[in-house]
């Protein structure tokens, strides 16, 4: 029998640590001062690459012979004690740009990217390819940079997608890593992010800004997803686009990637979030109240398969339109567009019913179920005072 | 509520633990801007997907010594229950809408819109839940 008591008190056997909650709180909270003190290196979100950060502090301390006045993206590699990923950088897969903006103090150069497997020594999996980035800043009266003065926590040296928010494609959601130095006054920046060559059909920026995780009071997105600084934000920035190869481009992993993160809505609009990680409470159950969905009053009318086939060709140009203004991932398109040719032939084969329902609004639904004259009374229709419920629970086998 | 949902894909609880840590992590270090807190509670349960998913199938491809997953055997709960288990291996997209019904109480509506669907996908997979369920389960016995 599957019912929901049964299903509840299944699920109710299952036992976490008692000390979850106070561990996690800890470690929000840990996160939270390591990102405030934290001021040599900076990693943004994944836990998987802590480990290394002391070996990048140790290679901190080693000694630059070559004393020019700008270093190479590869001179920067070579500091790192990074000989494979210098190479890369002299090679012909690396992007050199030497483009600079100034802006407030500073002029900052995206000096160059090369995207790459095995680089470097400290990422344990050599066959996932990384993007690596440097930038230098330095300040445009000639004197030598702090290092404190652009901590590596109050600036952000980030890609941006463009077609993608901001929230979803950045440091904190590619799993980056930044450290920097400063040498004969210009502070170096290396990133090391997750490869960007699958977004090489968008617009691709290099960001570099006052601030941490994007937000609508740094960035504003248009209409055609492209992404600018915010008219009124006033702290240091300069945008760069990455000219990628677009050979190397990936449409179906960036939707992917994108729709893992959960993160692809945006608002220009700033509004005071009402969502506050503290409310929540661990490891309880929410209430249950409804074991059946009623349509809002209105005719209910069964679907032939032929009527569900010209639903479902409607249904699809309209999903498609959703793709095409970046409402609705190609990923999720394709499970949905699946998912009604699968109802169609259940349709047709008679193992599965359809139902369109017009609200009293004039908005339609269509519902599929198991057909109840196949499986006997596992779902059931029935006419109420709200208009149709589907009864989909406490069925007795 | 993140807990139990994180447990209809993966078998361990330390597993489970560890997605909703790292939603939370993800939370604190993105800031997403939410519209409010409906908006806020619909990401942490996909997210919380998500990061199951990942962590189910990084266990997946990783290849444990003998002797450590003899040891793991020996953690695991021993008594887990049939229909437990034919829930985790029901595919995930029917898994998670069959949880947020039964144990969350949700309605189909509410659960489309959760899960960013239309509310026939989640009817559909609902049913189909149930049907694959109840064929395991009678398989089982």
């Amino acid at each position: 029998m599957l019912n929901k008591k049964t299903y509840r008190e299944t699920i109710d056997q299952l036992s976490f640590s008692a000390d979850f909650e106070e561990r996690t709180m800890q470690l929000l909270r840990q996160r939270t001062r390591e990102a405030e003190k934290e001021n040599t290196t900076m990693k943004f979100y994944s836990l998987r690459k802590l480990a290394i950060t002391a070996a990048v502090v140790a290679a901190l301390a080693l000694s630059v012979s070559a004393a020019l006045y700008f270093l190479s993206p590869a001179d920067v590699a070579d500091h790192y004690d990074q000989p494979l990923l210098a190479e890369a950088f002299q090679s012909e897969k690396a992007i050199l740009l030497d483009e600079t903006v100034q802006t407030g103090d500073y002029d900052v150069t995206l000096a160059g990217l090369v995207s790459g497997a095995g680089l470097t020594s400290w990422e344990a999996n050599v066959d996932t390819s990384h993007t690596y980035a440097v930038l230098m800043v330095r300040r445009t009266d000639g004197q030598s940079i702090d290092k404190e003065e652009l901590g590596i926590t109050e600036y952000t040296a980030t890609p941006l997608v463009g077609g993608y928010s901001p929230q979803a494609v950045n440091n904190w959601t590619l799993g980056a890593f930044a450290t920097n130095f400063v040498q004969d006054g210009v502070l170096y920046y290396l990133l090391d992010t997750a490869d960007l060559s699958i977004f090489a059909n968008h617009t691709v920026y290099f960001a570099f800004y006052e601030g941490s995780a994007p937000n609508n009071a740094i960035f504003q997105v248009a209409e055609d997803g492209s992404i600018a600084f915010a008219e009124d934000f006033d702290g240091v920035q300069a945008l760069f686009v990455l000219p990628l190869d677009k050979s190397l481009a990936d449409d179906a992993a960036a939707d992917a990637f994108v729709e893992s993160t959960e993160l692809n809505f945006w608002s220009n609009e700033r509004t005071e979030p009402e969502g506050n990680v503290g409310s929540y409470t661990f490891g309880e159950g929410g209430d249950s109240a409804s074991y059946s969905f009623s349509t809002a009053s209105g005719e209910w009318k069964q679907l032939t398969p032929e009527e569900y086939e010209a639903y479902i060709a409607e249904e699809t140009e309209r999903l498609r339109a959703q793709v095409e203004d970046g409402v609705l991932s190609q990923a999720s398109f394709a499970i949905t567009v699946g998912e009604m040719e699968e109802n169609l032939a259940g349709l047709k084969a008679g193992s599965l019913i359809a139902a369109m329902v017009t609200a009293e609004d004039g908005s339609q639904t269509v519902f599929v179920g198991t057909n109840p004259d196949v499986i006997p009374a596992d779902v059931q229709y029935q006419e109420t005072k709200d208009g149709i419920s589907m009864v989909i629970d406490d069925v007795k086998d | 509520m993140l807990l139990k949902l994180a447990s209809t894909r993966l078998t361990a609880a330390a597993d489970a633990e560890d997605a909703v840590q790292e939603t939370f992590l993800r939370l604190v270090s993105c800031r997403p801007l939410f519209r409010d807190a409906e908006h806020e509670k619909a990401w942490l349960i996909r997210t919380t997907l998500h990061r199951a998913s990942d962590i189910r199938r990084q266990a997946g491809r990783a290849a444990l010594p003998i002797e450590e997953a003899a040891l793991e055997n020996e953690a695991a709960p021993q008594t887990e229950s049939d229909l437990l288990s034919a829930v985790r291996a029901l595919p995930e997209n029917y898994s998670a809408v069959i949880h947020l019904h039964y144990y969350e109480g949700y309605s189909i509506k509410e659960i489309a819109k959760l899960l960013r669907l239309p509310a026939a996908t989640v009817g559909t997979r609902l049913s189909r839940g149930r049907d694959r369920l109840r064929q395991m389960l009678k398989e089982e016995a």
